[in-house]
């Protein structure tokens, strides 16, 4: 009835409170929202970082050399029908510097963060500069650190 | 009396009121939407990343996250884009207008075609490129021919000499470092200067010219009628661009407020302005050669005026034309040809009441108007004034921030936030009323004046939305923040209450149009904050600036 109502007795449509300062309405902080709730920068494991492949959660974040960048946005290369998916939630730094998109490259979460001092100089050049484009092209939003009792 | 008829007849009618109401609701309503709620409920494009003590960043869903913000008119460059200056722009305009179209200015009865214009400008240009002469102080207001055109030959002289234009509050009573060339109103304000007058190596006096001058002053004085004494009519304005993007390090403006702090304004802050004021307009409603602009002389009065050159120089970039008006004498017969209205709510408001129908049909109308724009579908059923107001499409309110003046001090004790629920500010259902009675769509905008060059941010075109009392009395909703910026709320230790979980903190923001301070200290100060808030990656905090992003995407200022 409220279009009538509104329109016989003087009133208007109010709109839901968009935010959340009255408890009725779109809440600021909605569960319903939880999924895309921006994440917080900072310290990442191995573990949490798995679950940003893009496919578990839309968000895609991949680690260089203990940098985590957001590549959300490249999610036609590494989502999950992407050709490196393999790398998103994931240290792609070996695989980087191989120029190897196999998951053979790729440690678990519950595996060492990959030291990497087995690479070449012409490897290592090669994760140079790849990781200058990932700089120039995502945000770089934490750092990769081993959990304690986990990635030892 | 048959009662089983009577009960037939009250469920018939109910049952009719109800099925129309369904069918309204449900069908014809969503089909006439402007905008349709799920458009309305995301309106910003929000990073998927936040840092501990603050929000997301959030900008306009026209710019979204991972794409460049609004930096200029995408202009070619060989196979580049450059953003463009003021030179590009003005050739653009006298390219497009043929120098037909028009500028109404306060205090003349006569409209100056732009030919003319261009023709007063070219023909003082040659007096102001003058080697010497590094900045053209100007304290006089634009809104007046005199003030127009000699902004319009600073301007040109700012691509080709160097010579920067630099808007003033008032006729300086320190001396500025810099400025060689003071325009003023009258010989009154010349009397008046004092013996300052040697602080300059020329005087422009926008006044008649006087014979029996009596004055010592080692400087040049000369009046704005001997400058353009001997213009032609011109419809062309030569500007050769150069091949890079060197444009966007020039420097457009130097702005002094009135408490003497000044910030430079690069080229790039005016052809970012103008492109997203453009951008600001739906499909279907595009800017065109029709476009008539009507602007408060209040908003163009010297340094203030800042805020008003997007705006026209879009206009005119369509092939339309503007006009001044003083707000005190703004009535409906002035505005018979306006189709875009820049000004101050309480001169809206004052317009309104003057003109506003008593009765009960008007009534009816208002309540089914203000109904309809509720509901997202906009009418001019309860139009005030049908013919005059007939063309009028939009309005632009422009709003302050609370205190400008902390905010360009960049002080190291961050202030507390006294909410309040005294609204100066219209709430979302009077500016409903205004819709319907003006018959046009209105854009709430949100400036930092002296500071940022246009609006920080601006509701949508087509949000008519209504919120209830107790959002209302808390916030003042400002829609989106302009394509030229992105922001983010951060935590503040006097403002421990301000969830930022909820994205409720002090607003700052980065981007294409905000000035730089120019005296050291306040720019060491501004490094300062910027540091201690945006981890000094171009976040300019805005002081004092207390809101929260809703669920919608919007901006909410708190009332204080």
């Amino acid at each position: 009835m409220s279009f009538i109502k509104n329109l016989l007795f003087g009133g208007v449509k109010t709109s839901e409170d968009p935010t959340g300062l009255t408890g009725n309405g779109a809440s600021n902080t909605n569960d319903s929202n939880k999924g895309s709730e921006p994440v917080v920068a900072g310290n990442f494991f191995p573990r949490t970082l798995s679950k940003f492949n893009g496919h578990d959660d839309e968000k895609i974040f991949i680690a260089i050399r203990g940098k985590v960048y957001d590549c959300t946005r490249g999610r036609q290369f590494y989502g999950p029908s992407g050709p490196y998916t393999n790398f998103a939630g994931h240290d792609a730094s070996r695989g980087l510097a191989l120029n190897s998109f196999d998951l053979d490259v790729i440690k678990d979460w519950d595996q060492p963060i990959d030291p990497l001092d087995d690479l070449t100089k012409e490897q290592i050049d090669a994760l140079d500069e790849w990781q200058e484009h990932f700089e120039n092209k995502y945000p770089c939003i934490g750092t990769l650190i081993p959990e304690p009792g986990v990635n030892v | 009396m048959n009662w089983s008829f009577l009960l037939q007849l009250v469920i018939t009618i109910l049952l009719i009121v109800l099925g129309a109401n369904w069918l309204l609701s449900s069908f014809l309503l969503d089909f006439k939407r402007d905008l349709t709620g799920v458009a309305l409920s995301q309106q910003s494009s929000i990073s998927s990343v936040r840092k501990e003590n603050e929000t997301a960043y959030y900008r306009s869903i026209l710019v979204p996250t991972g794409f460049p913000l609004t930096t200029g008119l995408g202009l070619s460059l060989k196979y580049k884009i450059r953003n463009g200056n003021f030179g590009d722009v003005w050739n653009a305009i006298m390219e497009v207008s043929k120098g037909k179209n028009i500028i109404k200015f306060t205090g003349r009865e006569k409209s100056y075609s732009l030919s003319e214009l261009n023709g007063m400008a070219k023909r003082i240009f040659p007096k102001l490129s003058n080697k010497n002469f590094k900045n053209i102080g100007i304290a006089n207001s634009i809104a007046t021919v005199e003030g127009f055109t000699l902004s319009l030959a600073s301007m040109m002289t700012s691509i080709r000499t160097g010579s920067i234009p630099h808007f003033l509050p008032a006729v300086p009573r320190q001396r500025l470092e810099d400025v060689d060339v003071l325009i003023i109103d009258s010989w009154k304000s010349f009397k008046m200067l004092n013996g300052s007058e040697d602080w300059y190596k020329l005087i422009v006096v926008c006044d008649d010219p006087i014979e029996s001058l009596q004055f010592d002053a080692n400087c040049d004085v000369i009046t704005w009628k001997e400058l353009i004494d001997g213009f032609t009519k011109d419809t062309e304005y030569q500007y050769t661009p150069p091949d890079d993007n060197s444009d966007d390090k020039k420097l457009f403006a130097y702005v002094t407020s009135p408490w003497n702090g000044t910030n430079s304004f690069n080229q790039i802050c005016l052809v970012s302005n103008i492109a997203e004021f453009i951008k600001g307009f739906p499909l279907g409603n595009e800017l065109n050669s029709n476009e008539y602009l009507t602007i408060s002389t209040k908003l163009a009065n010297s340094s203030a005026s800042l805020q008003i050159w997007g705006k026209l120089f879009a206009v005119l970039l369509h092939g339309g034309s503007a006009s001044f008006i003083n707000p005190t004498t703004i009535d409906c017969e002035s505005l018979q040809e306006t189709t875009l209205l820049f000004t101050e709510t309480k001169d809206v408001v004052k317009l309104i009441d003057s003109n506003s129908r008593s009765g009960l049909l008007n009534k009816i109308y208002l309540s089914w108007a203000t109904n309809l724009l509720s509901e997202g579908i906009f009418t001019k059923i309860a139009r005030i004034e049908p013919h005059s107001l007939e063309k009028l499409r939009c309005v632009y309110l422009a709003d302050n921030v609370k205190d400008a003046e902390v905010i360009s001090t960049f002080p190291e004790k961050i202030p507390q936030l006294k909410k309040t629920n005294r609204r100066i500010t219209p709430s979302t259902e009077q500016l409903n009323k205004i819709r319907a009675q003006l018959g046009s769509r209105v854009v709430l905008e949100l400036y930092c004046p002296y500071a940022i060059m246009g609006p920080v941010a601006h509701t949508n075109f087509y949000d008519y939305r209504v919120f209830g009392k107790s959002v209302d009395d808390n916030v003042v909703c400002y829609g989106t923040l302009s394509t030229t910026l992105e922001g983010k709320m951060v935590e503040t230790e006097t403002n421990p209450h301000l969830n930022i979980e909820k994205k409720q903190g002090m607003l700052c923001i980065r981007g294409f149009s905000i000035g730089k301070p120019v005296e050291s200290d306040r720019l060491e100060k501004a490094l300062h904050l910027a540091e201690r808030f945006g981890g000094g990656e171009g976040w300019m905090p805005l002081v004092g600036v207390f809101g929260l992003f809703g669920q919608d995407g919007c901006l909410y200022i708190y009332n204080q």
